[in-house]
């Protein structure tokens, strides 16, 4: 079923383009990003049900501006036929600020002008089922016949909780060049069944993501659930692991992690331009195992981070980060590939309309290898699996990483154990971290129920993963 | 707008809804070291719509509740309709009674600043006070960010609510490198908060970063320690703190994700160490947070909730204390904590690993789980002071809470006001060697 466009997007079309054509006469370059985003969010547990628009929804307008220097940007939700004077004089008052600031000697970086070729197109994903007229109480009959399937596996559930949420995502983007338009739907199912015993208490995320609707909450298969509440019967008596570094198997998820805050971060090259990234000094160097290969692009991958173009107009990519070992590319945002001299990767995201562009992530993964998981834990006589993120941050100048943890589960002469320790802390330094890769399996999967920040801003939507990994960290 | 949907709702015979009417002009500034590299503004309104829906089913109360955004370009037919979806969905939703209660204070808040200026001026004021600390040998600002924003808020309901709002909140988001001769860059991230525009704050905060980033220069890697009492310094004992204050929240008892209860000993029954004293203060000063009223349009006023290591009082939304059937204290975000027994330099007596910076602490308020990797920290060896980087802490709150100990000296980090260190003992050391 093909995704069709925003409406009010499309009324809001020629009153965009007037504005380009209008503010052109004063300035080099404009552009304008329309965005339209719905969706809803369905969550239910034990007690409680709610329904909310999702928190992913907008729409609203961006007008980027050249002010002879570097880039002038306006945001608001609020355009109409009687209001557009008012915002074309905001917009070249904002622009006269800028060049206010430099005379009480505050300096202005400069950045050279988009130079952008002529392209008119429109894109339009497609769903299986679309949630916009799916019966609403079919989805929550769905979850919690869901959530009352988990209390069979484990006499200590105390709750379970099951989240669904739609995005569909529309934007145009029009400049003197430029007329793109784009709509697409993403959606994710989180489950969480908690268990208490003794005043303790555990609980796990289960999420599945991607570029799909409704038929997502089909995906959580019962044996898979068993397995998990089992799982999280053994970590309510999870022993803390020894501080140490240990020989490890990254599940996907945690490679996934991996790749994201090692060399995602890593290579964001708005951190180039600040000079944040010691990655600048390794481009064409050894950084990982010559095993590895890491990509990330809207393109390198179907999830819930391929889209068309990006937020300031640029097509998507498929960038390979590292190849055979080496750190070969970056990913931008247009005035970062403008002030470098580079090609655009197609990487500039914003949170929202109301929020600046960065550097970003898209899907993000290590490509999968030829080895087989048997033979990977069958290799390591004293060591351990890890799965189940939490959390990670990434360090892009001095290439410290963190990733925690909810599962380490002990390898004991090459063979899994029954003994769980939880939670972990994975620490290391980054090239440490990939030139141990010794091993990689032939798996492959994708995640993408989370956000990423920049710091601790600036939330947007990627995916990561990968195969399974075998590699060398601290743990704590 | 606010009218608009007002009489829409009318129309369609909504009988019980609630209305949060948001408006945010900002002016933000980005630099590149000194120089500005995009000025941004913007001026953005937003309407978030609740409609409450009551009915019964075998004999039992249910309310139903739907919500949505509303921006000013929602027209009159897509209001109708959005409306009616809404209405509808409301019907599936069985969560148990409450009701939606009155207020009748009329209340308009606005935070009084010192600088009643435009935003512009108030964001240039920022890059002064800040900029002017930028002048040390080794180190300097890679990279910073402000936000202005002005906040002009409202909360109407169908029980004749209507209290609002306007204030100011600020954001400065700022690295810090270092780089001496023969050493390795490095760098410190950190994010200021604040509502008032105070020059001793922001000069102070920045100073204090600066000596951050050099610490981390001269860092070596953390040793092995076993043993070692660590301490807590800054924002992370607000993050710490944290897990007391959901563990005492109607709506974390009624999800069963804390079993808490009033005169509970929330630290434990043998307490060797400082005992926890904490409340809500919903008009601490200098907090984002600070609002006379909550989400529900809830008046606020302060609210003991733990003290002398005993829980005092749960609190939470209307909502949930209608369900636990205990008295409406409405939420506050803003935690205060009272100070411990001993002074600083009590604290650091004995060996001790003092954490400054953490990638990222991290404390489970549901298990009570805690850790994080060291970004810059100082190992006492009981005679000299050592920078250290690298290795990472771990440990549960109800291991350590027995005997744990608060600063004298008292620190405010936003919407947390207590302690500026806490000790900890029992905590797992990773090291990075």
């Amino acid at each position: 079923m093909k995704v069709e466009n925003s409406k009010f997007l499309e009324k809001k079309k020629n009153i965009a383009k007037k504005l380009v054509l209008e503010l052109r006469k004063s300035y080099k370059y404009v552009s304008i990003l329309g965005m339209d985003c719905v969706g809803k969010q369905y969550s239910v547990s034990k007690k409680t049900t709610s329904i909310s628009d999702t928190l992913w929804k907008e729409r609203g307008f961006v007008v980027r501006v050249f002010n002879g220097f570097n880039y002038t940007e306006h945001s608001f939700n609020e355009f109409n036929e009687e209001n557009f004077s008012e915002v074309i004089t905001k917009i070249k008052k904002e622009v006269g600020y800028s060049l206010e600031l430099k005379s009480k000697n505050i300096q202005l970086s400069e950045y050279p002008l988009i130079i952008e070729e002529k392209i008119e197109k429109q894109f339009f994903s497609e769903v299986q089922l679309n949630p916009e007229k799916f019966p609403i109480e079919e989805v929550l009959k769905k979850l919690k016949d869901l959530t009352n399937s988990f209390y069979k596996f484990s006499p200590h559930i105390i709750d379970s909780k099951a989240v669904f949420e739609w995005v569909k995502v529309s934007k145009f983007f029009i400049s003197e060049n430029k007329e793109l338009e784009q709509s697409y739907i993403w959606s994710q199912l989180y489950v969480i069944p908690i268990v208490l015993k003794d005043g303790n208490t555990k609980y796990i995320y289960k999420a599945f993501s991607g570029l799909k609707g409704i038929e997502i909450l089909n995906e959580v298969k019962e044996e898979y659930m068993k397995k998990e509440i089992l799982k999280l019967e053994k970590l309510l008596s999870a022993k803390r692991i020894k501080p140490g570094e240990y020989d490890v198997i990254c599940s996907p998820e945690i490679a996934g992690l991996i790749a994201h805050e090692a060399f995602g971060h890593g290579v964001e090259m708005d951190m180039f331009v600040k000079n944040r990234a010691k990655a600048q000094e390794y481009m064409n160097s050894p950084v990982a195992s010559e095993l590895v290969q890491m990509h990330d692009g809207a393109k390198s991958a179907q999830h819930v981070s391929s889209y068309f173009f990006d937020d300031e107009g640029v097509l998507s990519k498929d960038t390979i980060i590292i190849e055979k070992g080496i750190l070969k590319k970056g990913i931008n945002d247009i005035l970062s590939a403008i002030k470098l001299n580079v090609e655009p990767t197609g990487n500039g995201k914003r949170e929202s309309f109301e929020n600046k562009v960065y550097s970003r992530m898209t899907n993000t993964f290590f490509s999968p290898g030829k080895d087989k998981l048997e033979d990977m834990i069958s290799k390591i006589d004293s060591g351990f699996m890890l799965t189940d993120e939490l959390s990670g941050m990434e360090d892009p100048k001095n290439w410290g990483i963190q990733c925690l943890l909810l599962t380490a589960i002990e390898i004991k002469d090459g063979k899994l154990t029954e003994n769980y320790y939880s939670p972990v802390i994975v620490t290391g330094y980054v090239p440490d971290v990939l030139k141990n890769i010794d091993m990689i399996s032939d798996d492959f999967e994708l995640f993408g129920s989370g956000a990423c920040g920049k710091g601790y801003k600036e939330y947007v939507k990627v995916s990561c993963g990968g195969p399974f990994i075998k590699t060398k960290v601290r743990l704590g | 707008m606010l009218e608009i949907i007002k009489d829409t709702l009318l129309k369609l015979n909504v009988k019980e809804w609630k209305i949060e009417y948001e408006k945010i002009s900002s002016n933000e500034l980005f630099m590149i070291k000194k120089e500005i590299d995009m000025n941004r503004t913007k001026i953005i309104t937003n309407y978030i719509l609740t409609i409450y829906n009551d009915f019964e089913e075998n004999g039992k109360k249910y309310k139903g509740s739907s919500s949505f955004k509303i921006t000013p370009e929602t027209e009159k037919e897509e209001l109708e309709e959005l409306i009616n979806q809404n209405l509808y969905s409301s019907k599936f939703v069985y969560n148990e009674h409450y009701e939606i209660l009155e207020n009748n204070d009329d209340i308009l808040y606005e935070e009084k600043n010192e600088e009643e200026n435009s935003l512009n001026f108030l964001g240039e004021k920022i890059y002064d006070f800040i900029y002017s600390n930028d002048n040390y040998e080794y180190g300097f600002i890679n990279s910073c960010e402000i936000f202005c924003d002005k906040i002009e808020h409202r909360i109407v309901n169908s029980k004749k609510t209507d209290v609002s709002s306007i204030k100011l909140k600020f954001l400065v988001d700022i690295i810090i490198s270092w780089k001496e001769e023969n050493t390795e860059e490095v760098e410190i991230h950190s994010e200021l908060n604040f509502s008032e525009l105070s020059e001793d704050y922001i000069k102070n905060n920045i100073k204090k970063l600066f000596e951050i980033a050099k610490n981390r220069s001269k860092a070596t890697f953390t040793p092995e320690l076993k043993d070692m009492p660590i301490i807590l310094n800054g924002e992370f004992i607000k993050s710490f703190f944290g897990y007391y204050y959901n563990k005492c929240n109607a709506r974390m008892i009624y999800d069963n994700f804390s079993q808490s209860k009033e005169n509970d000993f929330i630290q434990g029954e043998n307490i060797t160490g400082d005992k926890l004293n904490l409340k809500f203060d919903p008009y601490l000063k200098n907090s984002t947070y600070s609002s006379p009223y909550d989400k529900d349009g809830i008046m606020l006023k302060e609210v003991e909730i733990i003290k002398e290591g005993k829980i005092k009082k749960i609190f939470g939304n209307s909502r949930y204390c209608q369900y636990l059937e205990i008295p409406v204290t409405g939420e506050s975000s803003n935690i205060c904590v009272s100070s411990g027994k001993y002074s600083e330099e009590e604290l650091k007596k004995e060996k001790y690993l003092e954490i400054i910076s953490f990638s990222d602490f991290d404390m489970d308020v549901i298990t009570g789980d805690f850790g994080g990797e060291i970004r810059s920290g100082y190992y006492y060896d009981g005679e000299t002071l050592i920078p250290v980087t690298g290795g990472s802490i771990s440990g549960n709150i109800k291991e350590v809470h027995e005997k744990m100990f608060f600063s004298k000296e008292m620190e405010q980090h936003n919407n947390f006001f207590g302690p500026k260190l806490l000790k900890l003992y029992n905590v797992s050391i990773t090291s990075a060697v």
